[in-house]
């Protein structure tokens, strides 16, 4: 699960957690309680409105209700003469209205539904004519049960056929029916004086429309439209929020609306907005989180770089940080160690070296005794033979050992070198004479390559210790060429050879670094070529019983001038 | 990547929850309060007083749905299984008749009162009012041009100047064609039609897509005469002395609507109370003295300003034979109304 990442992605990605998703909840929030705060005003408006609708109406309703309730004060049949009676009635039903916050219209009717005697301010209140002939309507149903008010919205009573609410009842003479008392509340000053803030409508309780603000709250069956009707309380439909409720008495329904279309449209516009706004910060951010994390990590990436420079060997990189104080340590700390583990490789490379420059000193030292002492047993005959001869072996001797002994030199071009080694094979021809040849053939290209001084001269003492244990003559060949930057130098004799067991173990010997034989001669050129140039270079000895001996040696070729 | 995805997440639950806030969804179902649900193709004058007064009577919430009779048939079919309404008040006898099967059979209290001819016999229509089938004419619009019946609609000064609406959609329209054929084809309906087809050549490719155009188009003065049913008429020329209700001299066919039960009716009981109230002589006397309808009960009478039923040249219509007839019928009066347009045309 845990995928190794690198610092600035984890850098980048925290930016993004710690930064962008807070903002895009922090707005989210800020429309929410946008949304929230702003319905919850419509809602209280809508409701307090709602409720002092629902109580106006409710205390004038019951007001008319209980003055109908009340015991009629004269005969109803005393209007048609009694002026007196007239009077009576009038300024009780008035004094009655006048008191109400909605105003109201009264009549009272005789049995046969004749208006004897109303109050209005406006209309007339009138019934239908065939109004005795059947039951029908609010007059109907008071008629039908006398000892009841019948309150009801009803637009039969007037002319122009509007919705009123019609309070009503027979009054009772000895039992029977001797009139109605009936006020009517017209939707138009209910709608007046209920002083409304907001656009309302009331109803029945079953949706039939008696006043409203706006005509579009009442369809064509006079009704509340049924989208305003589904739920009670306060609940959305279409771009308005309603509010519905019953009166206390529970005969009407107060409807109050608030327009959220400015709402939704604020809110649309608001989110739409964010949406715009955080579209530009994200492409902002990925942006900005590249550059930032980068400059962030920019110290951490020098560590790492500086790191991998040692891995790959590089000890110079020296790290330089301006940045924080525990990146300052680190680099310090870095810088120091660097400095030392440099110093101890310089420390060890100068003791390697002296190491080495003994060895190979060391090395060149090998005259062998017995060569030295053979040398000079041979000229001691040669000055009673031939003194000449004895005189120019002594030069080469010295010359020989003269330039065996310079300390100062190493490597010599391969002309030089061979004018000592043959030197050397000179003094072997004084000994040998006639049993002894040898052949040079070096061609000239390679004659300027250095080779290490008398690397040849071991090999060919080697040929005449070995070569001459069987055999009476024996030749020697020395050749050398140049391919592959590589030059090859061989010494081939045509002696005895070596014997396989006995090749098997000088080549063992060849391969390891140190000598307790006494092989020391080939040893040696394996061991001087190998300080010198490396593994890569070296001897490799070719022999077989009877056939003779090959000893080559690899090295690289070198141009340049002895110092 | 996975940090902009669960960005862009938020993002789109946040878009979505206020696409859901925006529209609230309201599924109501008040089947199981004292509601009841009206299909009706009658006017509003009709529905308004009736359903109010209904409502204070019981205290029974009443949901109307107002349309053709042929639309609300259609809309009863396309759900067999839960009724969409309760009832179906309106829709004449020739069109009940065809779809009875989709009814209940209740028989109204009031069942005594009704006249011998309106007896709910089928068991599914408790007859509600009846209504003859009357030319409406527009006397300004008419001039000189005399109306008395069919035969004078096919003046060719008439010519584009009838009201006729699709037989197909609308009842009242479909009467007429009933009341046509048997007027023009005595006991035979069937020798009717060549009326039928010289009375739609004078249509002038006019037809009309319910019966409420008739009567307006009329009123407003756009048609000189409309065939309509009484009430329609009635309603126009009891307030417009240039509007005047011409019975057929040919003929006249009465016939009834009624209220009908549907069967799975959710509001079965509330149903029933309805088929009586409708029935019961206050809504009977209701609709003759305050509208232009006739009671189908014995003790009622109509308005002074109709004229008393058997004053008038009444014809009977064989309603099995023409409801067995219905598509054919409409399909033949189709066939004869395009072949009117396309002669047209051609010409």
């Amino acid at each position: 699960m845990n995928k190794p990442v690198h610092f600035k992605d984890e850098i980048r990605q925290s930016f993004f957690s710690y930064s962008l998703i807070p903002a895009v909840i922090f707005a989210v929030a800020v429309i929410t309680v946008t949304a929230g705060v702003w319905n919850w005003t419509l809602y209280k408006r809508a409701d307090s409105e709602n409720r002092k609708i629902s109580q106006s109406l409710n205390r004038a309703v019951n007001a008319y209700k209980n003055q109908v309730a009340q015991e009629f004060p004269v005969a109803v049949s005393s209007l048609h003469y009694d002026s007196e009676a007239v009077s009576l009635v009038y300024s009780m039903q008035k004094s009655c209205i006048l008191k109400q916050g909605i105003s109201a219209d009264f009549a009272v009717l005789s049995p046969s539904y004749e208006v004897l005697l109303q109050g209005s301010s406006g209309g007339v209140f009138c019934v239908p004519a065939w109004q005795d002939q059947f039951y029908w309507g609010a007059l109907g149903r008071m008629e039908s049960s006398p000892g009841k008010t019948i309150i009801e919205i009803s637009s039969d009573y007037n002319t122009e056929g509007l919705p009123e609410i019609v309070i009503g009842r027979a009054i009772l003479e000895n039992g029977n029916v001797g009139g109605y008392l009936i006020y009517t509340i017209s939707g138009d000053a209910a709608r007046k004086q209920l002083h409304t803030a907001i656009p309302f409508a009331v109803a029945d309780v079953r949706g039939v429309f008696f006043t409203g603000s706006d005509s579009r709250y009442e369809d064509q069956l006079e009704e509340i439209p049924l989208d305003y009707r589904r739920k009670t309380g306060y609940f959305f439909s279409g771009k308005e929020a309603v509010c519905r409720t019953a009166t206390p008495d529970g005969l009407f329904a107060v409807y109050t609306f608030s327009d959220t279309e400015q709402l939704q449209q604020t809110i649309l516009s608001i989110f739409f907005m964010i949406i715009a706004v955080l579209i530009l910060v994200i492409r902002g951010l990925f942006l900005s989180a590249e550059k930032i994390s980068e400059e962030k990590s920019e110290t951490i990436d020098k560590i790492v770089d500086a790191y991998k420079e040692v891995e790959k060997g590089n000890l110079d990189r020296h790290l330089s940080v301006d940045s924080n104080i525990e990146f300052q340590t680190i680099a310090d700390a870095y810088n120091e160690m660097l400095a030392n583990v440099k110093r101890l490789i310089e420390e060890n490379n100068r003791e390697t070296q002296e190491k080495y420059i003994a060895e190979l000193k060391q090395l060149e030292m090998q005259f062998n005794p017995h060569f030295l002492y053979n040398t000079l047993e041979n000229i001691k005959f040669l000055i009673k033979l031939d003194p000449d001869k004895a005189q120019k072996t002594i030069l080469c001797l010295s010359e020989l050992l003269r330039y065996s002994i310079n300390n100062e030199l190493t490597v010599m071009p391969v002309d030089e070198d061979i004018h000592y080694i043959e030197n050397y094979l000179y003094i072997l021809k004084m000994r040998f004479g006639s049993r002894f040849e040898y052949t040079i053939d070096i061609p000239v290209s390679v004659q300027k390559y250095l080779i290490p001084k008398l690397i040849l001269q071991p090999l060919i003492g080697n040929s005449v210790k070995y070569g001459f244990e069987s055999c009476e003559h024996m030749e020697i060949w020395i050749t050398a060429r140049a391919a592959g930057g590589k030059l090859w130098i061989t010494v081939k004799d045509n002696g005895s050879g070596i014997e396989k067991e006995h090749l098997k173990e000088i080549r063992q010997l060849l391969k390891s670094e140190s000598n307790e034989t006494r092989h020391i001669g080939l040893y040696n050129v394996q061991r001087r070529i190998q300080l010198m140039y490396g593994e890569m270079y070296g001897l490799k000895l070719e022999s077989s019983k009877g056939e003779g001996t090959a000893a080559k040696i690899v090295l690289p070729c070198v141009r340049g001038d002895i110092k | 990547m996975r940090r902009s995805c669960s960005v862009y997440a938020v993002i789109c639950t946040v878009f979505a929850v206020f696409c859901f806030c925006g529209c609230r969804a309201d599924h109501g179902k008040r089947h199981d309060d004292n509601t009841l649900i009206i299909a009706s193709p009658h006017p509003l004058v009709l529905i308004i007083p009736v359903i109010q007064n209904f409502e204070n009577e019981t205290g029974i919430d009443v949901r109307i749905v107002q349309g053709g009779t042929g639309e609300i048939i259609e809309n009863i079919l396309r759900y067999p299984d839960a009724a969409p309404y309760d009832l179906l008040w309106g829709g004449s006898y020739s069109s009940i008749l065809p779809v009875s099967s989709l009814f209940e059979t209740y028989i109204s209290i009031n069942e005594p009162f009704v006249q011998d001819a309106y007896k709910n016999t089928e068991g599914v229509m408790t007859r509600f009012s009846d209504i003859p089938s009357v030319i409406m004419i527009n006397k300004k619009r008419l001039g000189p041009i005399p109306v008395t019946g069919y035969t004078d609609l096919l003046d060719p000064r008439l010519n584009g100047a009838i009201a006729f609406a699709d037989p197909g959609k609308s009842s009242s329209s479909w009467e007429h064609l009933i009341n046509m054929l048997y007027a023009e084809g005595g006991s035979d309906p069937e020798k009717g039609w060549n009326y039928v087809e010289r009375f739609c050549q004078n249509l002038d490719g006019n037809l009309l897509d319910g019966s409420k155009d008739v009567y307006t188009g009329v009123a407003e003065g756009k048609f000189a005469a409309g065939l309509t049913f009484e009430e329609g008429g009635a309603n126009y020329a009891e307030n417009d002395r240039n509007i005047e209700l011409v019975y057929m001299k040919e003929g006249v066919v009465f016939t009834p609507d009624g209220a009908c039960l549907l069967k799975n009716a959710p509001h079965a009981v509330n149903a029933k109370r309805f088929i009586d109230y409708t029935s019961g002589a206050s809504v009977q006397n209701y609709i003759s003295k305050q509208l232009n309808r006739r009671s189908i009960r014995r003790d009622i009478y109509p308005k002074r300003m109709l004229p008393m039923k058997d004053r008038l040249p009444c014809i009977s219509a064989d309603y099995t034979y023409a409801a067995s007839h219905k598509e054919q019928w409409i399909q033949h009066f189709h066939d004869i109304f395009d072949s009117t347009v396309k002669g047209r045309k051609h010409e």
